[in-house]
């Protein structure tokens, strides 16, 4: 009991972060208060990061956030080790029943080597929620670190990568309909029966601020 | 500003490390699966005609629970593995009959839950060691197949043509798809079959060393090899065994150190042929050779438990203990017989048999702090069950499609005491099922003594299937008939949504000898 409650006000000390209302969703040692859902892919902590490696056999893996969100502004760093894999963070998604403790689905912040990082694909509903044609551009860096911002409030979507802005969409109905709030995922895409491999993907850094929807309508 | 701050409380609250649960929710899991292991060749479970030391096996299961009605899901060895990883029955696939063959594709399906894709998802370090025996992708190709198994008869003529061996070189230079890496273990080291070749390891995909030499005449002796084909310069089959146990050591003293917990699926290749016992074991039977082998085995086993105490990883690993099949008639049974030692037990029948001697086994799981230690369960449990035990320690739900034929036993490990499955099917090499409903057995083959069309037996009283009780108990031979005929179309035996078998199901008995649509390759 003493022990949970050192832990929970450690956790709340005032820093610096912490006065912005900013949470970390990764404590930078484990796992804790995630789970691997949708494929058996693997998700390991390495040097303050977690680590995402492909598994043969395996489709899409998404290490997601027990908690849900809603209104948030996210800040991640995120370095694709190969350029081979595709990736991506999801927000506010969903779960619908499939093996390997559900299939998930919603908004997905693509990450991938080449200009599409940073757009918005609806993972699970074989399309993009991002406006076609996306505009081209060279703001994510091969085999680096890249700092993704992405805020979503009410049903306006924005991102940027290092500092760039990247998409900024409203979602259509349905989709603001279906996701107004929910998980949050880290992707390690299937690879079929693509040769070489096994291929990774690193996050670090993954802070949370909960924004107040702009309207209170939206509540 | 409050609620803020108890929605940060209770954000917080969830985040908090929780290893106390970890430990009771995620335990190491090691499964031991012996190769050709009857029921009473492990003392403990025949303490009067059974005449080998296995004082590791026995050990194992003084501190833990003993299953004196455990089974594999058939009398030989692929669909036993087959059903054993994948909580399915080997008979809703392709394998209707015998064993994937030399060279052979993959009986697994690559989107199938197995043991090891379900840990990996949990969270767990996956690794096999041993005798994989469920086929690969051989990058072999069709028209050079020949090239890869020596005729019969030419054992003598050892030399490889050039020609042969460069084939040889460029597929034993490419990775091997579909094997264990590829159906949930991050890890893997052994021997595909040890008794066929390639005569090689095999880490992970690809073969450690390029077979170039077809193997010495005297490998092909006393129960060694069956098949001649590609080895390795100088392959020595005795040293299978001991290498077996050092990677599975060496893989558990690895990880114990490792936050993630592991699975750790340990098929052995003893003591099925090759019969090839190292120096220091040979003899020490004062029986035969298979006694002697059966021994090393037990040591071997004996070697990994001791690595896991040493590892201090003991207390929370749930270690199980079983074999695939009964032990072999054609390596020595009737001669152990005679010099005192009984491999079935009272039971009937040898390996391959739809009997209870082809497929009840040595069945106990040791879990620290959950099992009692000592114990004994008479409930009917079987490999299959493996897969939905694991899920419900770890809360995992199993989808309609993976572990049909799985029911946990997760209860009778916590020491209840109600059956947990109420039906069991388990087959012959051949094909032939027996089913199980409660005590009663029906084997659907007919009785030529009895002249009856299907076999029944009362396993509480009559353990040895000696009375046929088919033509007192026509109404249960309808019922269980039916049942069988309802678990078939079904594709399932647990509750769930209606699944498909991957081909028409053979159905017992035979009335005529009409061939199945689709044949497993041989």
């Amino acid at each position: 009991m003493n022990k949970k409650l050192i832990a929970l006000l450690l956790a709340i000390a005032p820093s610096a972060q912490a006065d912005e209302g900013w949470r970390a969703l990764f404590d930078g040692k484990t796992l804790d208060g995630w789970e691997v859902k949708s494929g058996f892919a693997t998700y390991r902590v390495e040097d303050g990061a977690i680590l995402g490696k492909t598994a043969e056999g395996s489709g899409n893996t998404f290490l997601c956030t027990k908690e849900q969100f809603a209104d948030f502004e996210l800040v991640f760093e995120v370095k694709l080790d190969n350029n081979e894999l595709n990736s991506g963070v999801q927000l506010r998604s969903q779960l619908r029943e499939a093996p390997y403790g559900g299939r998930v689905h919603g908004p997905q912040v693509e990450i991938a080597a080449g200009s599409a990082s940073g757009y918005v694909y609806g993972e699970g509903l074989g399309h993009w929620l991002s406006p076609e044609p996306r505009a081209k551009h060279a703001q994510f860096k091969n085999g680096a670190w890249n700092k993704f911002r992405v805020r979503a409030v009410g049903t306006r979507i924005q991102t940027w990568i290092n500092d760039q802005p990247i998409a900024d969409l409203t979602l259509a109905a349905d989709d603001a309909k279906n996701y107004p709030k929910g998980l949050i995922g880290l992707q390690v895409h299937g690879i079929g029966k693509k040769p070489g491999g096994p291929f990774q993907v690193r996050w670090r850094n993954l802070q949370l601020r909960p924004v107040a929807p702009e309207t209170k309508k939206e509540k | 500003m409050r609620k803020i701050m108890l929605w940060l409380l209770c954000g917080v609250a969830g985040w908090l490390p929780s290893d106390a649960a970890a430990s009771a929710t995620k335990p190491n899991v090691l499964i031991i699966l012996a190769d050709d292991v009857g029921y009473g060749d492990v003392q403990c479970y025949n303490p009067q005609r059974g005449k080998i030391p296995t004082p590791n096996m026995d050990r194992l299961a003084s501190q833990g629970m003993r299953f004196t009605d455990g089974h594999s899901s058939s009398g030989v060895c692929s669909p036993s593995r087959y059903a054993l990883l994948t909580g399915r029955y080997h008979w809703r696939t392709r394998l209707q009959t015998g064993i994937v063959g030399v060279f052979g594709e993959p009986l697994i399906a690559p989107e199938r839950m197995t043991l090891g894709t379900l840990a990996k998802q949990q969270g767990y370090a996956t690794a096999c060691v041993g005798k994989w025996h469920l086929g690969r992708d051989w990058p072999i190709p069709e028209n050079k197949r020949e090239l890869f198994r020596k005729p019969r008869g030419k054992d003598d003529e050892g030399k490889v043509p050039d020609e042969q061996r460069a084939v040889w070189s460029e597929v034993f230079s490419k990775p091997i798809p579909g094997g264990p890496t590829a159906r949930g273990f991050d890890e893997y080291f052994g021997t595909d079959v040890p008794n066929w070749p390639p005569y090689c390891f095999i880490e992970n995909d690809r073969t450690v060393g390029i077979p170039s030499e077809f193997l010495p005449p005297s490998q092909l002796k006393n129960h060694l090899a069956s098949q001649n084909g590609p080895a390795l310069k100088d392959w020595n089959m005795e040293k299978i065994l001991p290498t077996l146990g050092d990677r599975a050591a060496d893989f558990i003293t690895r990880q114990a150190k490792a936050q993630q917990p592991f699975l750790l699926y340990l098929p052995l290749t003893s003591p099925h042929e090759p019969l090839a016992v190292t120096d220091e074991w040979k003899g020490k039977s004062g029986l035969l050779t298979y006694a002697d082998f059966l021994m090393e085995t037990d040591a071997v086993i004996g070697r990994v438990l001791d690595a896991l105490e040493k590892s201090g990883a003991a207390a929370h690993t749930l270690v199980l203990f079983t074999a695939d099949n009964g032990k072999a008639a054609y390596t020595g049974a009737a001669e152990l017989e005679k010099l005192g030692h009984f491999s079935s037990g009272p039971l009937r029948g040898y390996k391959t048999s739809v009997y209870e001697g082809g497929h009840r086994e040595p069945f106990i799981v040791r879990w620290p702090g959950v099992v009692q230690p000592g114990s004994v369960c008479k409930q009917l449990v079987h490999q299959a069950d493996i897969l939905a035990t694991l899920a419900e320690l770890w809360g995992a739900k199993l989808p309609d499609n993976a572990g049909e034929d799985s029911f946990s036993f997760l209860s009778l490990l916590k020491g209840a005491e109600k059956p947990t499955r109420e039906n069991a099917v388990s087959c012959a090499a051949a094909g032939t099922p027996g089913l199980r409903k409660g005590p009663w057995k029906l084997i659907f083959a007919a009785d030529p003594a009895a002249k009856t069309k299907v076999q029944l037996y009362n396993l509480d009283d009559d353990i040895g299937e000696a009375k046929n009780l088919a033509a007192q108990k026509p109404e249960l031979v309808a019922e269980m008939s039916a049942l069988m005929e309802q678990l078939i179309v079904q594709g399932r035996s647990t509750p769930g949504e209606k699944q498909k078998n991957d081909m028409t199901v053979i159905r017992y008995p035979r009335e005529a000898p009409a061939a199945p649509k689709r044949r497993g390759k041989k």
